[in-house]
């Protein structure tokens, strides 16, 4: 290869050295706490020993050194993960091999392979976090990167930093709506390309398919979103809020755990009454199988499956933010029941319980009707003195005896769980559901934000004459739970920055506003940024009349507008003038234009002393003061000559071509 | 038709005729200009602008498998700005006018230095431009000559751009190309400019032969004696048109301002160099050997003469004279060699 005379004396100077490490570094940080300490600490000693070689001089290491240390640290890093690919991996590859590269550039090539890697890490960062905080911190590395650009492509000294980043930004704007088009326009596919690493989605905290003491309320202390809804038509009131997650069958006493009694995949069946409610769910990615839909659903979202339980179930787990639209009963009868399930819904672990039993045999004994079982249930949860709390005791052996007899504090799940085995001693058939109750009403973007910590478990229990009835004994114990809502209930743990603000002071209230505006900000980058995919762009497209699987014309669409956008700035650039920086060229433009009026126009190509020139021979008459003014300015500007300037404006401002 | 009185250009009845386009080829001399516009610089993307766009590429492949909003964010934002750099890259450049000055005659084996004068007229800075002469010879590309600059706003900047004069004759280095990495180093905008740059390399001085005899004035030979050619006889500062050959330079380099050598007349005669006299040797040889004595009595101060086949010189002596031989021997063709 031979070498570019246009480049052969390019040399990766040291503010270069500093701008592009500095950039690497900060790509860098943001991994710190999701690489080993160990990959961490040599790209801070390789990075610190470049910055010492640009400002000290201090050698860098030798070839064989660098290629040395280069295998180790691969070696590290696959001993580390097992691997060299995915996220991790990849990240602390990455972060390894832009120290290593840092100890050998001094070229041209080896500047632009650092860039490179450092905007690989840039977007290695949004596969751990997308938030609007994320993108605007990368979004300033990236100004910096840009303006590393500008220096490496402009001789040191001709524009200072400043300048460099005041450049870099308006590149970036210009760039921004070929950057919109190209991401609205783009053709957009659905599912990877090909397998994702197994890495590729960290655990997200969120409901799972089994209930044992504790989960739940570990969740409660989540802010985390669950879903949004929009409803279309009028909200139902809070205590109707019941978000129908999966359904738990079995039970070994400590556990509920979901799964279909047997032969259970046929169709469902209620009985619809009163008015349906339509509405739009935006769901996080949760990783897992199903979806969450007002009790009870009547509609099924595309590539997803309705249980006999009435569960929403993915063939896939849900890993990309996901809008689908619903209708629901509140007011629904879930009104049949094969034998099978009846047993399934009257099995208890044996030998577990015998309190419970016992109660539920005495109740039995007294009462005939179910429902008055029911009822009596609820009353023994509303009498005694139980507490609703996140923080209940320890139960350790038997969890529903110790909850119903001796402990008595719990959260919705021991309510649930023991109300449920309750009634399946007392010989009705009892079945768990988790979802989420209640959600709170953003009034600034006319939403339900439904959070981890609405996160909620209550029980179906079959009645002969009315089918699956839903019983919520929470809500014998806390009304407030299931009429105002967790917050009500049990106020929420933190305020702003872990602050302990009294739940009902006006301070309260003006972070619960600022956490509406927030959260409508982030629903808006959520539809439109973070969820904006294959089913969106066809919805768009459609409104301009395109079709998102016409692929051909899409491109050509594309092209056509990112050309027409270029051929607009090509023009508004070549038209912008910028104001004159420097006064004498003002005062001698100043000179031109009053010619100019009287009827000799400088040429474009002319120089000032031909202008002059054809002046004087044009209008014998201005000699004297053409030829001073002229003089005086060539001086200043081109001779570098010290006259003072007011001299020329005076001389200009005099001027009186006639 | 600006030399229209003023109250005629004003109701001119038809519209006065735009200013004259700078014609794309220029003529030697010291030139009006070239200017660069948009339709005559060409862009095309550099190596490091491939990698970028392969590193683009896979950025954007990543995005879609992983279905990353803000990957995708990333990666147009990047193709927009390598697009907008490309407008910026042609902006840079276009507008510019380039002017060349000739340069001043060399030996060959020298540097002929040749000078462009860049003149930015507009108010923007330009940056990071080079200029080089592209010497056509593609294994010598890598030593073409390339000077780096900038321009300020409303400035021109004199550009000199050494190459080597290896033959004697008319030295054409080929054509100026004027280049820009700016803003990102991704593409590169260039426009080559065809002017006819040129130099005049005269022969290498070398040869060891003795001068021919030094013929006496009453020779018979015309021409009168300058006053003050001959002898040494003083010092005296510098002034515009003495030769550079008489300042004493070892003063120069001492500080002591510019002084020139002066000299008074005593001897008197004439040598007259004769193609004939230098015996052996090819035509090149022979002419350098003939540009050795044309130097050495010039710094002499001796009269001289230059007597090539077909061309004759008569003796004379002075900056001019010098001038005049060394193009003449410069210039030479030989008759066997057409």
């Amino acid at each position: 290869m031979r070498a570019n005379p246009e480049t052969r004396h390019w040399t990766l100077t040291p503010e270069r050295t500093l701008w592009i490490t500095g950039c690497l570094a900060l790509v860098v940080a943001p991994h710190a706490a999701r690489i080993p300490a160990w990959v961490l600490v040599s790209f801070a000693v390789l990075a610190g020993w470049r910055v010492a070689n640009a400002i000290r001089g201090v050698p860098l290491p030798s070839k064989w050194l660098v290629i040395v240390l280069s295998a180790t640290m691969l070696t590290a890093v696959y001993a580390s993960y097992g691997t060299l690919f995915g996220r991790n991996a990849g990240v602390a590859l990455l972060a390894v091999l832009a120290g290593m590269k840092l100890m050998e550039s001094r070229r041209l090539r080896d500047a632009y392979v650092l860039s490179a890697l450092g905007y690989f890490l840039v977007i290695t960062n949004f596969l751990y976090s997308q938030s609007i905080l994320t993108g605007v911190t990368m979004l300033a590395v990236v100004l910096i990167m840009t303006a590393t650009l500008i220096a490496f492509s402009t001789q040191s000294g001709e524009l200072a930093p400043r300048a460099r980043l005041r450049m870099a930004a308006g590149m970036l704007i210009q760039a921004t709506p070929i950057m919109l088009v190209l991401f609205f326009l783009f053709p957009r596919l659905p599912g990877p390309l090909w397998g994702l690493p197994r890495d590729a989605h960290s655990a997200v905290s969120g409901l799972s398919e089994s209930m044992s003491p504790g989960r739940i309320s570990r969740l409660s202390l989540s802010d985390a979103v669950a879903f949004r809804v929009t409803f279309q038509s009028k909200a139902p009131s809070p205590s109707q809020l019941y978000w129908r997650g999966p359904v738990l069958w079995h039970t070994d006493g400590r556990e509920w755990r979901g799964g279909q009694p047997a032969r259970s995949w046929r169709a469902q069946y209620a009985e619809l009454h009163g008015e349906p409610v339509d509405y739009t769910v935006t769901i996080e990615p949760h990783q897992q199988f199903w979806l969450f839909a007002l009790d009870v659903p009547t509609t099924i979202p595309l590539g997803a499956q309705m249980t006999q339980d009435f569960q929403l179930r993915t063939p896939k787990p849900v890993r990309a933010r996901r809008r689908y639209e619903m209708r629901s009963y509140t007011q629904a009868r879930l009104s049949r029941a094969s034998l099978e399930e009846q047993a399934a819904a009257l099995a208890l672990p044996p030998g577990m319980h015998p309190k419970a039993r016992a109660l539920a045999a005495e109740w039995r004994e007294q009462l005939q009707d179910d429902d008055l079982i029911v009822a009596r249930a609820l009353e023994y949860f509303g009498r005694q003195p139980f507490v609703y709390t996140l923080t209940p005791p320890l139960l350790k052996n038997d969890p529903v005896d110790e909850f119903l007899f001796d402990t008595r504090s719990g959260f919705c799940e021991s309510y649930a769980s023991s109300f449920a085995v309750l009634m399946r001693a007392a010989g009705i058939p009892a079945r768990i559901v988790t979802g989420y109750q209640g959600g709170e009403l953003n009034p600034l973007g006319d939403y339900l934000i439904v959070r981890q910590r609405d996160a909620h478990a209550w029980t179906e229990v079959w009645l002969d004459d009315r089918g699956w009835v839903r019983v919520d004994p929470t809500g014998a114990v806390s009304p407030d739970r299931i009429q105002l809502g967790m917050d009500a209930a049990i106020p929420p743990v933190m305020g702003p920055a872990g602050l302990d603000l009294p739940s009902a002071g006006p301070l309260w209230e003006t972070w619960r506003r600022w956490r509406h505006g927030i959260d409508a900000v982030k629903s808006g980058w959520n539809e439109w940024v973070l969820g904006y995919g294959p089913r969106r762009q066809h919805e768009l497209l459609a409104l301009f009349g395109m079709d998102a699987g016409d692929l051909r014309g899409l491109s050509l669409s594309l092209l056509a507008v990112v050309g027409g956008m270029l051929g607009i700035l090509a023009l508004w650039l070549a038209r912008r003038q910028q104001a004159p920086a420097d006064p004498i060229a003002r005062i001698y433009r100043r000179f031109c234009a009053k010619l100019g009026r009287a009827g000799v126009t400088r040429r474009a190509s002319e120089g000032p002393l031909d202008f002059a020139a054809r002046v004087v021979a044009t209008r014998p008459q201005l000699r004297e003061p053409v030829e001073s003014i002229t003089g005086m300015y060539v001086a200043l500007r081109y001779a570098g000559g010290n006259l003072p300037m007011g001299r020329l404006k005076r001389a200009v401002r005099a001027f009186r071509p006639r | 038709m600006d030399t229209l009185p003023s109250g005629l250009s004003s109701v001119a009845p038809f519209p006065l005729p735009e200013s004259p386009r700078a014609p794309p080829t220029v003529a030697g001399g010291a030139s009006a200009g070239f200017l660069l516009r948009f339709r005559r610089i060409y862009i095309l993307p550099t190596r490091q602008g491939m990698g970028f766009a392969a590193a683009v590429s896979v950025m954007l492949l990543g995005a879609i498998n992983y279905g990353n909003a803000l990957g995708y964010v990333l990666s147009f934002m990047l193709v927009g700005a390598s697009l907008v750099s490309m407008l910026h890259a042609v902006r840079n450049l276009a507008g510019l006018r380039v002017a060349h000055d000739d340069p001043a005659p060399v030996f060959a084996g020298d540097m002929a230095r040749f000078v462009l004068r860049v003149d930015n007229r507009g108010q923007r800075q330009r940056f990071g431009l080079l200029a080089r002469l592209a010497t056509g010879q593609s294994r010598d590309r890598e030593h073409d000559p390339v000077v780096h600059f900038g321009l300020a706003a409303d400035s021109v900047e004199r550009v000199e751009l050494p190459a080597i004069a290896s033959r004697r004759g008319w030295y054409s280095p080929g054509h100026v190309v004027i280049a820009t990495r700016f803003p990102f180093g991704l593409f590169r905008a260039w426009s080559r400019i065809h002017m006819r740059l040129r130099c005049l390399v005269y022969p290498r001085p070398t040869g060891e032969q003795a001068p021919p005899e030094y013929q006496p004035e009453d020779a018979g030979e015309q021409g009168t004696r300058g006053k003050g050619e001959e002898e040494f006889s003083g010092l005296r500062d510098y002034q515009q048109g003495d030769s550079a050959r008489r300042v004493h330079w070892k003063a120069v380099a001492r500080d002591q301002g510019v002084p020139v050598k002066v000299f008074s007349g005593a001897a008197s005669g004439v040598t007259v160099l004769r193609w004939q006299d230098v015996t052996g040797g090819n035509t090149e040889a022979r002419l350098s050997q003939l540009c050795r004595w044309v130097l050495d009595s010039h710094a002499q101060s001796l009269r001289y003469g230059l007597c090539l086949p077909g061309v004759d010189i008569p003796a004379g002596s002075g900056e001019a004279h010098r001038r005049r031989c060394l193009e003449a021997l410069a210039l030479y063709e030989d008759a066997s060699d057409r």
